[in-house]
């Protein structure tokens, strides 16, 4: 199993400009008319690339990106990684599109996600 | 702020009880004095990391209780009281509580984090609805 970064996510106090930004800039595909209202970005419209998505930041925190990882077992990975000093931010959710993710952070606090596809 | 927030709701929600409840009592009730108590739910004064302890401690609030109560504002409590009625989108809870999607979406981020709720698919859950 290769866990490949699947998706990135950037977080912002002022998505709406961000997504503006990058979509004058780049001119990526965003779309939020799926279930959370969820600014999904698509960079890989040529079959290269990572799509991600954009998201809100609750005011006063910083601005980040975060990876996500694709595993196959969500829980799994989430008692492995804190038995490797990690910690657990969000359990696993299941998303409305059917695919699963959770939030972590690394031994230095470093936010990423886990994933799971739709199976 | 926010535990401002979560002391006035707790006022509230003794007064919904008995309307005759007063500031004073609670003040009494959390061992500080009403003139205090008023000047931190209206965030006129800052509460420090003792005064927090006390008020916790007299309210039996455990530790995570504590921490939700200092991080959850007025919105995370709009979209955490829609959800445990029953309003299970993102967008039927913006549009019920006059917020915006990414509101409701930072909300819902906190709300999870803090473990207050949890998604099954396209519906939000509160916690008390979940399965342990």
């Amino acid at each position: 199993m290769s866990n490949p970064v699947v998706h990135w996510q950037l977080i912002s106090r002022e998505p709406e400009k961000l997504a503006q930004f990058y979509l004058t800039l780049f001119g990526w595909k965003i779309s939020d008319a799926n279930g959370l209202g969820y600014r999904m970005v698509e960079t890989a419209q040529s079959g290269k690339g990572v799509d991600g998505g954009i998201w809100p930041a609750p005011p006063g925190a910083p601005e980040m990106v975060q990876l996500f990882v694709e595993v196959d077992d969500i829980d799994a990975a989430l008692a492995q990684l804190t038995g490797l000093g990690g910690s657990v931010v969000m359990p696993k959710q299941v998303l409305p599109e059917g695919d699963a993710m959770a939030l972590a952070t690394d031994p230095l606090g470093r936010p990423f996600g886990l994933m799971t596809a739709r199976r | 702020m926010s535990f401002a927030v979560f002391l006035k709701r707790e006022f509230e929600q003794r007064r919904a009880r008995n309307p005759r409840y007063s500031l004073r009592a609670f003040a009494g009730a959390l061992h500080t004095d009403h003139a205090t108590l008023s000047q931190i739910m209206r965030g006129r004064r800052t509460i420090t990391e003792a005064a927090l302890a006390q008020i916790g401690a007299a309210l039996g609030l455990a530790a995570v209780q504590l921490q939700r109560a200092r991080e959850l504002d007025e919105a995370d409590y709009a979209v955490l009281d829609a959800v445990r009625e029953g309003i299970a989108t993102t967008g039927d809870i913006a549009s019920n509580r006059a917020l915006t999607i990414d509101r409701v979406n930072v909300a819902l981020h906190r709300l999870l984090r803090l473990r207050l709720i949890d998604m099954r698919g396209k519906v939000w859950l509160s916690n008390e609805e979940v399965s342990p």
